[in-house]
């Protein structure tokens, strides 16, 4: 049986969505559920399908720097290059040993195709917490040493 | 090879190297803080888990000299920070070199206007946070372990503090990490927004896919302005419909604790007797009264769960702390005021929040005279969306209340969900085997009731920990939570940062053998 594209659990203020939907569908979906949002900017990104929009890090998202209460991605479900499938429950957060969430954002889909996943939504009027950012660059660029170790995951993971 | 030819082996390794495998040392650093290691010990077994040795490395590169050392010779090591870890995180075995990270304290850099600092591993949480709030900074970091645990267990443990509701857990203070892999090869992790984020594999790893050395960490302004409130609500559950409310406001008390009736009360009473002082915390009602009460924890907890207890302790309590600058933390304080009235709460005033403050790390140092008593304490933090909140808390709840006296507080809360914190104490039970002693019975009951409830935790779909980690005591149950592609992927993580599986070897691994009890927590749960 196949599962609805999108769920909305308006009690947890999560969205589970189908990894293939567009982000100006899933928007479209929470207005008309009564003024709920993403809060994402869209420019460049209301195309694109939720999957690809994880794998690229979620660009227009706002860092969870602003506000460490409220974390973009919930749960997700997955394939790994190996084909099996992945999922990590929706949880507020977790210890369990490492976040494989970390597996499929900003990752070019290269370890973890993202099928499902659990987004954080807020109405659209509330205010956001922002806390100041910390001067420092945000997105630098990759280290030596962190290639190496993505490299040798994708080599365990099989991913090419 | 013996545990001494083994140092002298790392010894000519690693010139200058601090060591020892003195005895004293090894039993020392045989375990954490996991209750039932205390159980073990008060039964006898002191020696079990020695390591071969103990090391201080004293620079990231001694670090990584040791590493490659033990990466060359097959050699298992487990980084120790200050040993409050309560899930058996580190359990040596005598082939087993313990890394102790305490020598690694300096603060290396501290940019005050750019908030970010970069502090070694070894550094102790207290004289941390002090020394940032001299300078008129904080990392917003107060776990109740803030007095015995190190910038560098934080991270291996994912790691929360009592101010979460603002500044995160420790995931959200980690902006890079640098450390040691398997192979010896010291890496730099760095946060990005957008890009691949190494971090978040690292930390809550458990010293299982690197030594961390240094951590460059977040940091904000030390709060000018507090503003304290605390409420009275008719159940626990309408207590935490209110804060769901706060926090899906956009809400962000720093401190947000929940206190089911019986906890509340303990709470409402307070750690300090009329002259200030704290009390020792051994057990008002006499120890053997205490251990006879427990015997039967199933009708103590049914009889304080029901209106009996709502009637006795004067329902649950919520403490909230707002801080900040300006007048944000009264403002904030306000709203979540009209907001807790309009649901049920009754005001409380500022007296229990103020009161809480003032004795915020006290309750976790009462262990000691419980366990002298003959009893046994320990506790459960799990946690789950709102929406699956009170089938999580009912169920794990129940299955400990049949073999434990439990009671709970809710004090990590999130947009999306909470964490729920049980605390439980018990003493010996039915025995297993016929004669067995009152140590045995007492190890039994515990084992029945952690199995008991990490089944009910899984069964309501809650993670089985938001903050303590899983090490190996919670570990045979890890296969249920991330499935079989989730450990399949946390096993190629595990080879890809360290091939030769010799950090921490056994930890977060359902198939490790379970110390002291080979079938502490199997999968087929007894009736």
């Amino acid at each position: 049986m196949s599962r609805e594209r999108l769920v909305l659990h308006r009690h947890d203020l999560l969205v589970e969505v189908d990894g293939g939907m567009s982000l100006l569908s899933v928007e479209h979906h929470l207005a008309a559920a009564g003024g709920l949002t993403l809060h994402v900017a869209l420019e460049g990104s209301a195309e694109s399908s939720v999957a690809d929009w994880l794998a690229r890090g979620a660009p227009g998202a706002r860092s969870a720097l602003a506000d460490p209460a409220d974390h973009l991605v919930a749960g997700l479900e997955g394939t790994l290059p190996d084909g099996r499938a992945i999922v990590v429950r929706p949880e507020p957060r977790r210890a369990v040993g490492p976040d494989l969430v970390a597996l499929a954002m900003g990752t070019a889909g290269r370890f973890v195709r993202v099928t499902r996943a659990w987004l954080r939504v807020h109405a659209v009027d509330a205010p956001r917490p922002t806390l100041p950012l910390p001067e420092v660059d945000l997105d630098p660029p990759l280290e030596e040493g962190e290639r190496g170790l993505l490299e040798a995951i994708a080599r365990e993971l099989g991913a090419r | 090879m013996s545990a001494g030819t083994l140092l002298r082996d790392l010894e000519a390794a690693v010139a200058g190297l601090r060591a020892s495998a003195d005895p004293a040392d090894r039993v020392a650093y045989a375990r954490d803080l996991w209750p039932r290691h205390h159980l073990a010990v008060r039964a006898g077994n002191v020696e079990g888990h020695r390591p071969a040795a103990v090391v201080w490395p004293t620079s990231t590169e001694e670090v990584a000299r040791i590493v490659r050392w033990a990466h060359d010779t097959r050699t298992p090591v487990v980084p120790f920070g200050a040993g409050s870890g309560v899930c058996a995180g580190v359990l040596p075995d005598a082939r087993t070199i313990v890394i102790d990270l305490k020598r690694m304290a300096r603060v290396r850099r501290l940019d005050a206007a750019a908030h970010v600092m970069e502090v070694e591993a070894g550094h102790m949480g207290l004289p941390l946070e002090q020394d940032l709030e001299r300078r008129g900074l904080t990392l917003g970091h107060f776990p109740s372990s803030i007095l015995c645990s190190t910038v560098g267990g934080w991270v291996a443990a994912r790691s929360a503090g009592q101010c979460s509701g603002r500044y995160g857990k420790i995931e959200d203070m980690v902006l890079g990490l640098e450390c040691v892999t398997g192979t010896g090869e010291i890496v730099t992790l760095r946060h990005r927004t957008s890009g691949p984020n190494l971090i978040p594999l690292v930390v809550g790893s458990e010293g299982t896919l690197a030594v961390v050395t240094a951590a460059t960490l977040r940091l904000h302004p030390a709060p000018r302005v507090r503003a304290f409130r605390a409420f009275s609500f008719p159940s626990t559950k309408h207590g935490w419909e209110a804060m769901r409310a706060m926090f899906q406001e956009g809400l962000r008390p720093a401190v947000a604790r929940l206190y089911d009736p019986f906890d509340a009360m303990l709470a409402r009473r307070g750690s300090a007797k009329k002259d200030g002082h704290v009390s020792s915390g051994a057990p008002g009602l006499g120890a053997a009264a205490l251990r006879s009460l427990l015997r039967s924890p199933g009708g103590v907890n049914e009889l304080l769960e029901g209106k009996v207890g709502g009637a006795l302790f004067g329902g649950a309590l919520l403490v909230v702390i707002f801080e900040g600058q300006d007048d944000a933390p009264d403002h904030d304080e306000a709203r979540a005021r009209r907001l807790a009235l309009r649901m049920g709460g009754e005001d409380l005033g500022e007296g229990p929040a103020r009161k809480w403050i003032a004795h915020r790390y006290s309750v976790s140092y009462r262990q000691a005279p419980v366990f002298a008593a003959g009893l046994f304490s320990d506790t459960m933090e799990v946690a789950a969306p709102w929406s699956r909140l009170e089938a999580l808390y009912e169920g794990v709840r129940k299955a400990l209340g049949q073999h434990v006296f439990v009671m709970a507080h809710l004090s990590h809360a999130y947009p999306d969900g909470c964490c729920i914190y049980f605390s439980f104490a018990g003493t010996a039970g039915e025995a297993e085997t016929p004669g067995a002693g009152w140590d045995a019975r007492c190890e039994a009951t515990y084992d029945r009731a952690w199995r008991a409830a990490l089944a009910a935790a899984v069964e309501a779909g809650g993670t089985l920990a938001h903050h303590h980690g899983a090490g190996r005591s919670k570990a045979p149950r890890l296969g249920e939570e991330h499935g079989s592609a989730g450990m399949a992927a946390t096993y190629a993580l595990m080879r890809a940062f360290d091939p030769r599986g010799i950090l921490n070897p056994g930890a977060l691994r359902p198939e490790a053998p379970s110390p002291y009890v080979h079938d502490a927590y199997a999968a087929e749960v007894p009736a």
